[in-house]
C-alpha cells in the first residue's frame, strides 16, 4: 500500500495528464471526422 | 482611431469562442510568443498585451467596434473616478462619498442595462417615445458583469485609499485581460500588478507545465466529461419536458445537471487559470472540490470563490456594518448575519439573470445557509458523547455531502420554467 502511494505521489501528476489527453484527443477526432459524438455545448456563464 | 484600425485587423480574422474554438487556439500560441518575447521590455510588453486584448475581444462573436467603445468608455470612467478618489482632489467627506457613489450607480446602470432585456427595453421605449413593448433588439455585452466587479472594486478600493500603483495601461489590462474577460475569475487590482509586475521577469520554462497541465484538466472537463454529462441534463434538446418525466427520471436529470454545471464552469475557470499562467499571471482560484463539502455554507466558500469573495466583501459586510448601527439589532449578533446573507444572496440571485425564478434561486441558497446557522448553534450546546462522536465521524461527513449535494442539485429546478418548477414541487410535496 505504501509503495503504491508512493508511485502515485511520484508518478500520479503524469499518469493524470496522459489520461486527460487521451481522452481529449478521442473527443475531439470524433468530432473533427463526424462521428455520432454529442455536440459540445455552450459554456454554462457565458451569458451570466 | 485606433479602435478603427483594430477593427479593421479583426475583420480580417475569423471570430471565435474563447477556449473551445480551434481559432482561439491558433491565436494564443503566437499571443504566448509575442508576449513572452517583450517580457524583459516593460512598456512594450504593457501595450502589446493591451493590443492582444483588444484584438481577442473583437475576435469574439458579437463583438465590434461599439462593444469595444462601451467597455473602453467604462473603463475611462472607473479610471477617472478612480484616480480623482485616490489623488485627494476631493477633499471633503461628503464630496468624496458622493463621487465613489455615483461611479458605483453609473457602473451599475451600465450593467443592468446591458444585462438585462427588461431594462434595455424600457430605457428605449421611454427615449424613442414609443409605446410598443420589445421593439428594440436587446444587445448583451459579453462580460460586462465581469468587468462591472472589477470596475465597482476599483472604486470602492480607490475610495478606501487601497490601490497601489495606478497606472492607465495597467489598469486597461486589468479590465479587460482576455482570459479572465468572458466568466472570471475576479481578480482584485493590486494583484493583478504585482502579477503583471512578476510576469515580467518570468521565464515560460517555469510557467509552462503548470500552465499546460492546467489547460488539458479544463480541456478534459470541458470536452470529455461535460460532452458524457450534457445528454442526461434536463437541458439537453432530446430531453423531453419535465412534466413528462417521472419524479426520479428528474432527480437524475437535475443530478447530471448539477455535474454538469461544475465541471463545465470549473472547466472554464481551468482554463482561464492557465492560459494566464502561459502568459506569466497567476489569477485567483474559483473551485476547491464545493461538490464534497459537508454543508451549502462550505458549499458556497468554495463555489465561485471570486465571486463569493466580492460579495463577501462588498455587500455582506457592508449590510452587516450598516444593520450593526440599529441599537435594536445589536443585541442580536446572529440575526444580523442571517439577514444580511439572505439580502446577499438575493442580489447573487438577481445578478444571475432576470426573472423571479433566479432571486428565488439566490434566495433559497441564502435560507440554506441560514438554516446551517441555526443548527450549527444549537449544535454548540449539545453535550451527549455519543452525538458528539457522530459529528466528527466519516458517516456525518458523507451525510452532510449527500444533502448538500441534493440541496444544490434540487435548487437548480428555480433556473426553469414556472411550469417545470410547479410540477415538479407540486409531485414532491
Amino acid at each position: 500500500m505504501k509503495s503504491i502511494n508512493q508511485f502515485w505521489k511520484e508518478h500520479g501528476g503524469l499518469i493524470l495528464l496522459t489520461f486527460e489527453i487521451f481522452w481529449v484527443v478521442v473527443f475531439l477526432l470524433e468530432r473533427v471526422s463526424g462521428g455520432g459524438g454529442s455536440a459540445i455545448p455552450q459554456f454554462v456563464y457565458v451569458n451570466f | 482611431m485606433i479602435l478603427e484600425s483594430l477593427s479593421h485587423i479583426a475583420h480580417w480574422l475569423p471570430s471565435t469562442v474563447f477556449f473551445s474554438d480551434l481559432p482561439f487556439w491558433g491565436y494564443f500560441i503566437i499571443t504566448v510568443i509575442l508576449i513572452r518575447s517583450v517580457s524583459g521590455h516593460s512598456r512594450v510588453r504593457d501595450f502589446l498585451l493591451l493590443a492582444v486584448n483588444l484584438l481577442m475581444l473583437m475576435a469574439l462573436p458579437r463583438f465590434d467596434t461599439t462593444e469595444l467603445t462601451i467597455y473602453c468608455g467604462l473603463a475611462v470612467f472607473t479610471y477617472v473616478v478612480g484616480y480623482i478618489l485616490l489623488g485627494d482632489f476631493v477633499k471633503n467627506h461628503t464630496g468624496r462619498v458622493s463621487l465613489g457613489a455615483m461611479g458605483i450607480i453609473a457602473v451599475i446602470l451600465a450593467l443592468a442595462f446591458f444585462k438585462y432585456r427588461i431594462v434595455q427595453e424600457v430605457v428605449i421605449r421611454d427615449f424613442s417615445g414609443s409605446d410598443r413593448g420589445g421593439v428594440a433588439k436587446f444587445v448583451f455585452l459579453i462580460g460586462i458583469s465581469y468587468a462591472s466587479f472589477k470596475a465597482i472594486h476599483f472604486i470602492i478600493e480607490s475610495y478606501k485609499k487601497n490601490i497601489q500603483n495606478l497606472r492607465f495601461i495597467e489598469f486597461l489590462n486589468y479590465l479587460m485581460f482576455f482570459p479572465s474577460f468572458v466568466s472570471g475569475p475576479i481578480s482584485r487590482y493590486n494583484d493583478f500588478y504585482e502579477n503583471s509586475a512578476s510576469a515580467k521577469g518570468s521565464r515560460l520554462r517555469d510557467d509552462l507545465l503548470p500552465g499546460v497541465k492546467r489547460i488539458f484538466h479544463g480541456l478534459f472537463k470541458k470536452f470529455v466529461i461535460t460532452v458524457i454529462l450534457f445528454p442526461h441534463t434536463l437541458i439537453h434538446p432530446k430531453t423531453p419536458p419535465v412534466s413528462e418525466l417521472a419524479l426520479w427520471q428528474v432527480l437524475m436529470g437535475l443530478y447530471a445537471y448539477a455535474l454538469y454545471f461544475y465541471f463545465d464552469f470549473s472547466g472554464y475557470t481551468d482554463l482561464a487559470i492557465g492560459t494566464a499562467r502561459l502568459l506569466g499571471f497567476k489569477l485567483p482560484e474559483n473551485f476547491n472540490l464545493p461538490l464534497l463539502k459537508k454543508n451549502i455554507q462550505k458549499f458556497w466558500a468554495n463555489w465561485h470563490m471570486s465571486l463569493t469573495g466580492w460579495l463577501t466583501d462588498y455587500v455582506y459586510w457592508p449590510l452587516v456594518r450598516r444593520l450593526r448601527n440599529y441599537e435594536m439589532l445589536r443585541k442580536y449578533p446572529l440575526l444580523i448575519s442571517n439577514t444580511a446573507i439572505v439580502l446577499t444572496f438575493f442580489l447573487c440571485g438577481a445578478w444571475h439573470g432576470e426573472g423571479v425564478n433566479f432571486i428565488l434561486w439566490g434566495m433559497y441558497h441564502g435560507v440554506g445557509i441560514v438554516i446551517v446557522n441555526l443548527y450549527q448553534k444549537w449544535k454548540r450546546q449539545v453535550r451527549h458523547p455519543l452525538a458528539l462522536k457522530y459529528y466528527s465521524s466519516f458517516l456525518s461527513h458523507c451525510i452532510g455531502v449527500a444533502l448538500t449535494f441534493n440541496y444544490f442539485a434540487i435548487g437548480l429546478m428555480f433556473l426553469f420554467d414556472a411550469q417545470d418548477i410547479a410540477s415538479v414541487f407540486g409531485r414532491l410535496f
